[in-house]
């Protein structure tokens, strides 16, 4: 099972333990995590404090990342939040055409481009629990 | 009576915060039954709790409502969204009020936006988030001698692994720099 996998910037140094036991047990469960190549921060809960557009945008970025991925067509994260604002981002860009146009034009602006709905955001438990299942 | 009816009725903030939530917000659908305020964990430092918040949009109540400290003491654990009957998008609603107090100058006189503001220039720069970087900033800045309190913390952080000394920079700053300042463009003429 191939996932893109998006660890989050908590992830990289004060929540080590969780990417150290994370990367313990996808291994031996046959998940396969492939680094989304140049991931950015979400902006957490911050940057939608103060500018929508740029927000979403951001988060985007990554998910168009993620899309260049041959393998897969899902992206899990550990983190709550990078999972939320993944999901978030992906579930209202499809509610919003005015969001989608706007986050796409500011994308465009890096080369890049994403259409909602293209990838499936989850979290990790989601897969450990779902696609490799309780009996394991 | 006429007054305080049309008052009520008056739609005009109600249909700006609306309008400025991404997706359905819901929250027309709000039935005052405060459930989100009890479910809150910091329910009992905010000035109004969300469902008064939401009753106070509804009555046009703009300036009270941008000048209060509950948005900034959303902690976005979306507890009350979870568990609001109505299924009013409460957190997102919280950010809106964040954004619109922010664009107006009503925010109450917190240290929060600016932390805020000190976060996201980490990420504009260097594309991550970085921590030693965002709290020596906020902390010189709004409580100097607070540093010496937490400074044991830090270097405890440091010695176990858990804090970097150096933001890290993404390979594609540059187009990740060009697509937020297009964002930005979009976001003013909205």
């Amino acid at each position: 099972m191939k996932y893109s996998y998006f660890p989050g910037c908590s992830l990289e140094k004060n929540a080590a333990a969780y990417h150290i036991s994370s990367m313990a047990i996808t291994g031996p469960l046959g998940i396969d995590l492939q680094e989304i190549d140049d991931w950015n921060c979400c902006g957490a809960t911050e940057y939608i404090s103060l500018n929508l557009t740029a927000s979403y945008a951001l988060i985007a970025r990554n998910l168009a990342q993620a899309t260049k991925n041959p393998d897969s067509k899902q992206v899990v994260a550990p983190c709550s939040a990078c999972y939320l604002n993944l999901k978030k981002c992906d579930r209202y860009m499809a509610e919003s055409k005015k969001l989608s146009e706007k986050v796409n034009q500011a994308l465009a602006a890096g080369g890049l481009s994403y259409k909602p709905g293209t990838l499936k955001v989850r979290h990790l438990l989601d897969v450990v629990v779902n696609d490799v299942g309780w009996m394991r | 009576m006429t007054v305080v009816a049309t008052q009520a009725r008056a739609p005009t903030f109600f249909k700006q915060v609306i309008a400025a939530t991404p997706g359905e917000c819901h929250l027309e659908r709000c039935i005052q039954c405060g459930t989100c305020g009890g479910s809150c964990p910091s329910g009992n430092d905010m000035d109004h709790t969300p469902r008064a918040i939401f009753a106070m949009i509804e009555a046009g109540m703009k300036e009270e409502v941008l000048k209060s400290n509950t948005p900034w003491y959303c902690v976005s654990c979306y507890y009350c969204m979870e568990r609001c009957p109505q299924e009013v998008h409460i957190t997102d609603i919280m950010y809106t009020l964040k954004r619109i107090a922010v664009q107006e100058k009503l925010y109450d006189s917190s240290t929060a936006p600016d932390f805020s503001k000190t976060f996201i220039n980490w990420v504009e720069n260097y594309g991550r988030a970085f921590e030693l970087g965002l709290m020596s900033m906020h902390m010189l800045k709004h409580n100097p001698f607070g540093v010496f309190k937490i400074a044991g913390m830090g270097v405890g952080m440091v010695t176990k692994g858990r804090m970097a000394f150096t933001p890290t920079r993404i390979r594609d700053i540059d187009g990740l720099k060009s697509i937020l300042e297009k964002a930005k463009e979009l976001e003013v003429s909205a």
